[in-house]
C-alpha cells in the first residue's frame, strides 16, 4: 500500500463535491419535498454563502498563519479528534441508513438490512485498504459518472418540463429566509477539508470556495428541474430527484432510473468511504502508535457501532445535531489554531 | 571461481570438451595455423563449418609474414588479418561457453592462454513473419522473432537516433538468458529506469523463456487482476513505446517485448489508431471500452435484472426471458455461471490442441452447446446470447483477457447473490483496484484517473496528428511520481 499518497487539492474537492452533491439526489426520507424552485434558488445562494463566511477563519488560519497550528494536524488535541472521528462516523452511519432506505425504496425486491449493511461496511474497509489515493482516483471516475447520469436525467427530462411551472409568483423575503433556515446545514463532510488536509501538498491552494458555488449551481440545476417538470408535486415527493429519473425517458429507453440509481449508489459508497476515511485519519491521532496499523478496523468498527445508534436517532434530529457538532468543531479549532500560532510567534519572538 | 586458459593447448582443449561433455554438436578440429598447432571448437547449428573455413582459409593460406612465436601469431590473426573477429577474446572457460552457445568459434592456440573468437554465427530461427495477435490494417507487417539481436536489429531499424540505449544483462541462474533494456535517453525518468533495473538485477529466476516470466518481479507485490506492464510483438508498437519515454525489456528466445510502465488506456490503443482518420480512432477507441465495460459487467447486470428487478426489462424482453427460464432446469445465475465456464473450456481445448483438432473442437461445442443444449431445454437461449455477446467483445480488448474473464465471474456471482448493489458495489471495488495501481510511480489508471488533459488527446479520443504532434506527450507529463514506489 503506498502509504506516502500524494492528493491533489483538486482530487480532495472533487471528494467534498460529491459527497455532498449526492447528498441532494440521494434524500433523506424524512427531509420532504424540494421547495419551490422560486424560494429554494435564493436560499441555497443564502446558504453557500452562509457557509462560506463560517469557513472563512479556520480556511484563513489554515492558508495565512504560519502553518504551525495546522502542520500535519488540523484538529490538534485527543480530545478533538476524538469528536471529529465520532461526528464523522455518525456522519457515516447516517449515509449508510439513508443509502440503505433509499436502495429498499428503488429495489423491488429488498434485501435483508443487515446483509446491505455488510456490503456498504466492506466496500468502506476495501477503500480504506486501498489508500486515500486509490479512493480520491476512484472518486474522481465516479463524480463523473454521478455528472453523465445528472446530465442524462436533465435532457431525459427535457420533454416534461411545462413552462407554466416556472411561472413567477410574488417575491417573498420571508418565505426565502424561512427555506434557507429550515434548509441550512453545516455537514460534517466540511471537517474533511481539515482533516485529510495533510495529505495534500501544503503549498496546493484548495480550491474550497469554488467547490461551494459548484454545490449551490448544482442544486440551483435540480431546483430548476425539478419544479419545471414537477411543479408543485415537487414539494409533496419525499425523493423529488429519483421521481424525476423515473419519469424521464429518451426514444425507446424508458426505465432510465435504474442507470441512475446504480450511479447514485456508486456516490453512496464513495461517500461512505470518503467518511470513514476521514474517521481513520482522526481515528490515527487517538490510538498508540503500536495500534496504529489497525486503524482501519477501528474506523469501520464506529461506522457499525454508530448505525444501530442512528437508526434509533432518527435523521431529522441527527441532521440537526451535525449541524450544531460540525459548527461547534470549526469553532472550536479555529480559536485552538489562533492559540497554537499565538503562543508559536510568542515562541519564536 | 572462474577457471582460466593455459597456455597448453592439450589442458585448454580437455577443459573445453569437459564443459560439453559428449555432446554430439560440439565440434572441435585441431589444425596447425602458420606452423603452431591450434584447435577450433564450436557448436554445430549455432554455428557454420563452411563459414570458418571461407574466413580462415583464404587469408591464413597466402601469409604475408611468419609470426616468430605463438603470442605473435596470436596477435597477427587478430589485428593484421581481415578475419571478422569479436572484439572480446576467451580468458576463461566461461567466456569460452558462452561464447560457443552466442554461435561464435573459438580458436585455441598452443602456448597462448587466451582463445579467439570469429563471428561465425549461423543460427536457425523463425524468420520475421506477420504478427499472430496484433494484425494490423496498415503500418508494419513485421513481427518480433526468438533471437534477441534479431529483435534489436528491427528496433534499431525504426529508431535511428543516439537516443535510442540498449542494455544487456543476464537473467536465469541455469539458462543465462540474454535480457536487453531499450529506451530512449532523454525521454525514460531516470528513476523508472533506475527501478526497472534494480527490479530485474534483483530477480531470482532458475531459468528465463518468455518475458512473462518478468512480470512478478517488475510489478509491486500487491494483488490485482491487472497489470502495470504491457506486451507487445510488433517492434514499429514497442519503438513508439520507447518514444514515449517507456523502458521496452526483451528476452533472448521470446518474441514478446514487455513495455514498463503499462497503463489501463493502453490496452484500448493499436497502432491502426494513428494511421486511421482522428475521428474514426476515436470511434474506435470508445467502442473498445464500450466492449470492455460489456465483457466484464453484462452477463452479471443481466443476471441481476433478471432476478431483482425484471420490471426493467422492456415487456416483450420480459416475456422471452422467463418463458426461456421456465423451460430450463437450472436456475439463470446458474446457467450463466456453467456457459461462461463452457466457454472458457471450449478456448482453452481449442487454444492448446493441435489446429486441425481446435476446430473441431470449435464445431463440437458449437453444435453440442449451441443447439443441441437448448433444443434440449437445458439452457435458456437468452443466456446463450449474452455469453456469445460477451465473449466476442472480450476479443475486442485480447490484452486484459484475463481480468476481464475473473470479473466477469465475478459480477455473475456478485448479480446473482446481491442484485444491483453486488454490481454496484463490485464495481466500486474493481474501480478501487485499478485505481490503487501504480506503475513505477505512475497511476495505472492515468490518464483517467486521476485526469488528464491526455485522456482526451490519446486516451478516450485521438486528436488529429497536427495536434500531437504539437503536444510532443512522453510519460514525464503525467501525474504521479510517487517515490515510495520506486524504492
Amino acid at each position: 500500500m503506498n502509504e506516502q499518497a500524494t492528493v491533489s487539492a483538486k482530487q480532495l474537492c472533487i471528494l467534498l463535491f460529491l459527497s455532498l452533491c449526492v447528498d441532494m439526489a440521494v434524500r433523506s426520507f424524512t427531509s420532504g419535498g424540494m421547495p419551490p424552485a422560486q424560494r429554494a434558488i435564493p436560499a441555497a445562494i443564502l446558504n453557500a454563502a452562509a457557509t462560506s463566511l463560517l469557513l472563512i477563519f479556520p480556511l484563513r488560519l489554515q492558508r495565512g498563519g504560519t502553518g504551525e497550528a495546522w502542520r500535519g494536524d488540523a484538529l490538534g488535541t485527543k480530545l478533538l479528534s476524538f469528536f471529529s472521528a465520532l461526528v464523522l462516523a455518525a456522519a457515516g452511519a447516517a449515509a449508510a441508513i439513508r443509502a440503505e432506505e433509499f436502495f429498499r425504496y428503488g429495489c423491488d425486491e429488498p434485501m435483508p438490512h443487515l446483509l446491505v449493511y455488510t456490503v456498504f461496511l466492506s466496500a468502506a474497509f476495501y477503500a480504506l485498504r486501498c489508500g486515500m489515493e486509490s479512493l480520491v482516483r476512484a472518486v474522481g471516475i465516479a463524480t463523473g459518472i454521478f455528472l453523465a447520469s445528472m446530465l442524462l436525467m436533465l435532457l431525459s427530462n427535457i420533454g416534461g418540463m411545462r413552462l407554466f411551472n416556472l411561472a413567477a409568483e410574488p417575491f417573498e423575503v420571508r418565505g426565502i429566509l424561512q427555506t434557507a433556515v429550515h434548509g441550512f446545514v453545516l455537514p460534517p463532510e466540511l471537517l474533511l477539508f481539515f482533516l485529510l488536509r495533510p495529505y495534500v501538498d501544503a503549498a496546493e491552494k484548495t480550491p474550497v470556495y469554488r467547490t461551494i458555488a459548484m454545490l449551490c449551481l448544482f442544486y440551483i440545476a435540480l431546483s430548476f428541474c425539478a419544479q419545471a417538470v414537477l411543479g408543485a408535486w415537487a414539494e409533496a415527493q419525499t425523493q423529488t430527484v429519483h421521481t424525476l429519473s423515473r419519469l424521464g425517458s429518451l426514444s425507446v429507453f424508458r426505465r432510465l432510473d435504474a442507470l441512475h440509481t446504480a450511479a447514485w449508489m456508486l456516490a453512496e459508497l464513495c461517500k461512505l468511504s470518503a467518511l470513514a476515511c476521514g474517521v481513520q485519519s482522526a481515528v490515527l491521532r487517538i490510538l498508540p502508535k503500536r495500534l496504529q496499523k489497525y486503524a482501519d478496523r477501528y474506523a469501520v468498527g464506529m461506522l457499525a457501532l454508530l448505525i444501530p445508534v442512528c437508526i434509533g436517532l432518527g435523521q431529522e434530529t441527527l441532521y440537526c445535531a451535525f449541524t450544531v457538532a460540525t459548527a461547534a468543531l470549526l469553532a472550536v479549532m479555529t480559536i485552538y489554531g489562533h492559540i497554537r500560532e499565538g503562543s508559536y510567534a510568542k515562541k519564536n519572538g | 571461481m572462474e577457471q582460466t586458459l593455459s597456455t597448453s593447448l592439450l589442458e585448454n582443449k580437455l577443459a573445453v570438451k569437459g564443459m560439453f561433455g559428449t555432446a554430439i554438436d560440439f565440434y572441435t578440429k585441431d589444425i596447425t595455423l602458420m606452423g603452431y598447432p591450434c584447435c577450433i571448437c564450436m557448436l554445430e547449428g549455432l554455428s557454420s563449418i563452411e563459414r570458418l573455413w571461407v574466413m580462415m582459409l583464404e587469408i591464413l593460406s597466402k601469409p604475408e609474414t611468419q609470426p616468430q612465436t605463438p603470442e605473435e601469431l596470436y596477435d597477427y590473426i587478430l589485428k593484421q588479418t581481415a578475419i571478422p573477429l569479436e572484439s572480446k577474446s576467451v580468458v576463461c572457460l566461461e567466456d569460452a561457453r558462452v561464447q560457443l552457445t552466442a554461435g561464435t568459434s573459438v580458436i585455441l592456440i598452443d602456448g597462448v592462454a587466451r582463445g579467439l573468437v570469429l563471428s561465425t554465427q549461423s543460427m536457425q530461427y523463425r524468420s520475421i513473419q506477420e504478427p499472430s495477435g496484433e494484425g494490423n490494417l496498415r503500418g508494419s507487417r513485421e513481427s518480433f522473432t526468438e533471437p534477441l539481436r534479431v529483435n534489436i536489429s528491427l528496433v534499431r531499424r525504426l529508431i535511428r537516433t543516439e537516443e535510442l540505449m540498449v542494455e544487456t544483462m543476464t537473467v536465469g541462474e541455469r539458462t543465462q538468458t540474454e535480457v536487453a533494456l531499450l529506451y530512449n535517453t532523454k525521454l525514460a525518468p531516470a528513476a523508472v529506469l533506475t527501478a526497472v533495473k534494480r527490479r530485474l538485477q534483483a530477480a531470482k529466476l532458475p531459468f528465463l523463456f518468455d518475458t512473462g516470466y518478468l512480470t512478478g518481479f517488475l510489478q509491486k507485490s500487491r494483488f490485482s487482476f491487472f497489470q502495470s506492464v504491457g506486451y507487445t510483438e510488433r517492434p514499429d508498437t514497442a519503438c513508439a513505446k520507447i518514444c514515449e519515454g517507456k523502458v521496452v525489456i526483451m528476452a533472448n528466445g521470446s518474441p514478446f517485448a514487455m513495455i514498463v510502465p503499462y497503463f489501463f488506456s493502453e490496452n484500448f490503443q493499436s497502432m491502426d489508431d494513428y494511421s486511421e482518420k482522428a475521428y474514426f480512432a476515436s470511434i474506435i477507441r470508445v467502442l473498445k471500452y464500450t466492449a470492455f465495460l460489456i465483457a466484464v459487467m453484462l452477463p452479471g447486470v443481466f443476471v441481476s435484472v433478471a432476478n431483482f428487478t425484471p420490471e426493467l426489462f422492456p415487456p416483450e424482453l420480459l416475456y422471452k426471458v422467463a418463458s426461456a427460464e421456465l423451460a430450463t432446469p437450472l436456475p439463470l445465475f446458474l446457467e450463466a455461471l456453467f456457459v461462461n465456464f463452457l466457454l472458457e473450456v471450449v478456448r482453452e481445448a481449442g487454444l492448446r490442441l493441435p489446429k486441425p483438432i481446435g476446430h473441431s473442437v470449435s464445431l463440437v461445442a458449437a453444435l453440442i452447446v449451441g443447439d443441441a443444449a437448448v433444443s434440449a431445454g437445458i439452457i435458456g437461449t437468452p443466456i446463450i446470447i449474452v455469453a456469445a455477446l460477451t465473449a466476442i467483445c472480450t476479443y475486442v480488448v485480447p490484452s486484459l483477457y484475463e481480468p476481464i474473464t475473473v470479473l466477469r465471474i465475478l459480477f455473475i456471482l456478485a448479480g446473482g447473490l446481491l442484485g444491483p448493489l453486488g454490481i454496484v458495489a463490485l464495481f466500486f471495488w474493481m474501480l478501487l483496484g485499478m485505481c490503487g495501481m501504480n506503475a513505477f510511480g505512475i497511476p495505472y489508471m492515468s490518464p483517467i484517473a486521476p485526469g488528464s488533459k491526455a485522456f482526451l488527446q490519446d486516451g478516450l479520443l485521438r486528436r488529429s496528428w497536427r495536434r500531437l504532434a504539437q503536444a510532443n506527450f512522453s510519460i514525464r507529463e503525467l501525474p504521479g511520481g510517487e517515490t515510495e514506489e520506486l524504492e
